[in-house]
């Protein structure tokens, strides 16, 4: 079941300015200034008023909740109260059950109603999987995992691309994850691993997690840690596993890396060819780029950098230096 | 012109569906939610949602596992709901002046909490926290990119998801 993230306003320049003004205004920060400025804009144009209208007309569903602030407060934390795990359970053993057809899954988490099951995501697609015990799994666009879960062990093959995993507790059943290179054994809760070209990126978001290359002595990382190991060893990472894991909210995060790692986060997003020129691809980025809207990226890039994006179609597309 | 109907080509009709499913159908969803009367409501409800779809009824060879798979669609939803409702009864009981809302008033709180839990399904948690901060809270960017832990453009990007989604859903 594809599933896109990106909603077609963007294509819209009134639904989009009509956005763009309303996060301006909620800031904090505008004066009367730009509260003229948005009434200018909006009697400028009767698409811009439609605009600005529906959006507030969206935003009115508020108006019928209770004002008094510590309400409002109140009404915030109901909203983010997570799901019932128990029931999350109970409803993945009904799949079991049942059986019956797909296209049931409309919840915002996936559960996976199988204990050996392959998972999988297509260009620019994220998902998120509650699996059989209770661990959260979130994939990459363009990612491969095979499940296999018995009564002694929780494993996870990552086929290719990107993973976050978020263990539930089961001192039983150890939880790990194995690539090509070898394997990440969980110590604790949370932590990424990426598949790459003949090595395996880590990054431990909480707790910490045991690194075993297939042909070296393993070696324990740290929470805020990164690494990447090979067959026959680990090697430290300077990269900041809250930036690595940026994806798991729809952007690139980067602080002085070389543009060749932004435009590889971005290919799993977008078809066709991407590439980037050797006298480009070292230059140094920090910033956050959205993932959902590639073009935009590449526009900001190619603002921020001394490069040109190049295209025959919009299917090759290379970035050469200016 | 008569006024006589003429016969209708659909293939299961609603009538045929009710009669030969609806008994299976609540017996399945009492299994679900282990309620009588939250099993009953479910099943009113898939074929509500039937009748308001009835092309969709056309080529259906396993006409169980389809009302199922609407029902299922509805059981989640009915959890949701509890859920939000839950919490939102946690919440009045820790506000200091607890002015007892009536059963109406609760009931029109829950069903815009639910509502806007759905118009905001798939954005992010991080996303959620900073649009729900700003919009129920009005607290500002800065204010609310040093409570989530991220930088001020940050929460501007989360901002434009969460308005984007809004726009849309209407």
């Amino acid at each position: 079941m594809p599933r896109s993230d990106t909603v077609p306003p963007q294509a819209d320049p009134a639904a989009a300015q009509a956005i763009a003004w309303a996060v301006r205004l909620r800031s904090g920060e505008a004066g009367e200034a730009e509260r003229a400025a948005f009434r200018a804009w909006r009697q400028a144009d009767p698409r811009h008023e439609a605009a600005a209208a529906r959006l507030e007309q969206s935003l009115g569903l508020f108006d019928s909740l209770p004002g008094e602030a510590a309400a409002r407060s109140g009404l915030r934390r109901a909203l983010l109260a997570p799901a019932n795990r128990r029931r999350m359970l109970r409803d993945t053993l009904g799949l079991l059950l049942l059986g019956a057809g797909s296209g049931a899954l409309v919840h915002r988490q996936m559960p996976v109603n199988d204990l050996f099951a392959d998972l999988h995501t297509g260009t620019g697609e994220r998902r998120r999987y509650t699996l059989a015990d209770g661990s959260q799994l979130w994939l990459n666009a363009r990612s491969a995992a095979d499940l296999a879960f018995d009564a002694s062990q929780r494993r996870l093959q990552l086929r290719s691309g990107e993973l976050i995993v978020e263990v539930a507790r089961d001192p039983a059943r150890p939880f790990v994850v194995e690539t090509a290179e070898g394997s990440v054994r969980a110590l604790g809760t949370r932590f990424l691993v990426r598949q790459e070209a003949g090595s395996t990126l880590v990054a431990v978001l909480h707790s910490r997690v045991a690194l075993e290359p297939q042909a070296a002595a393993g070696s324990v990382l740290a929470e805020g840690a990164s690494a990447r190991f090979d067959r026959r060893a680990v090697y430290p990472e300077s990269q900041a596993p809250r930036g690595i894991a940026a994806w798991e909210d729809g952007f690139i995060e980067v602080h002085d890396r070389p543009l060749a790692d932004v435009i590889a986060a971005l290919r799993p997003y977008r078809s066709g060819v991407l590439r980037v020129a050797p006298e480009a691809a070292g230059l140094r980025v920090t910033g956050t780029f959205p993932l959902d809207d590639s073009e935009r990226t590449l526009a900001a890039l190619a603002e921020a950098l001394p490069i040109a994006v190049r295209r025959r179609t919009d299917y090759w597309v290379w970035i050469e230096a200016r | 012109m008569s006024p006589t109907s003429p016969t209708q080509p659909s293939a299961p009709p609603l009538a045929e569906l009710y009669r030969d499913h609806n008994g299976w159908l609540l017996g399945w969803l009492r299994r679900q939610v282990g309620c009588g009367h939250a099993a009953a409501d479910i099943a009113h409800d898939t074929f509500v949602c039937v009748l308001e779809k009835p092309r969709a009824m056309d080529g259906v060879k396993e006409p169980r596992a389809w009302l199922v798979t609407i029902a299922r669609r509805l059981v989640f939803a009915n959890w949701r709901r509890q859920d939000l409702e839950r919490a939102w009864v946690a919440e009045l009981a820790a506000l200091p002046e607890a002015v007892a809302p009536s059963e109406e008033e609760r009931a029109i709180v829950v069903e815009t909490l639910f509502a806007i839990d759905r118009l905001l399904d798939g954005l992010s948690d991080k996303a959620r926290r900073a649009f729900l901060l700003s919009q129920l809270d009005g607290l500002t960017y800065a204010e609310i990119a040093a409570e989530l832990g991220v930088s001020v453009s940050r929460v501007r990007q989360y901002m434009t998801q969460a308005l984007t989604r809004c726009y849309a859903a209407l």
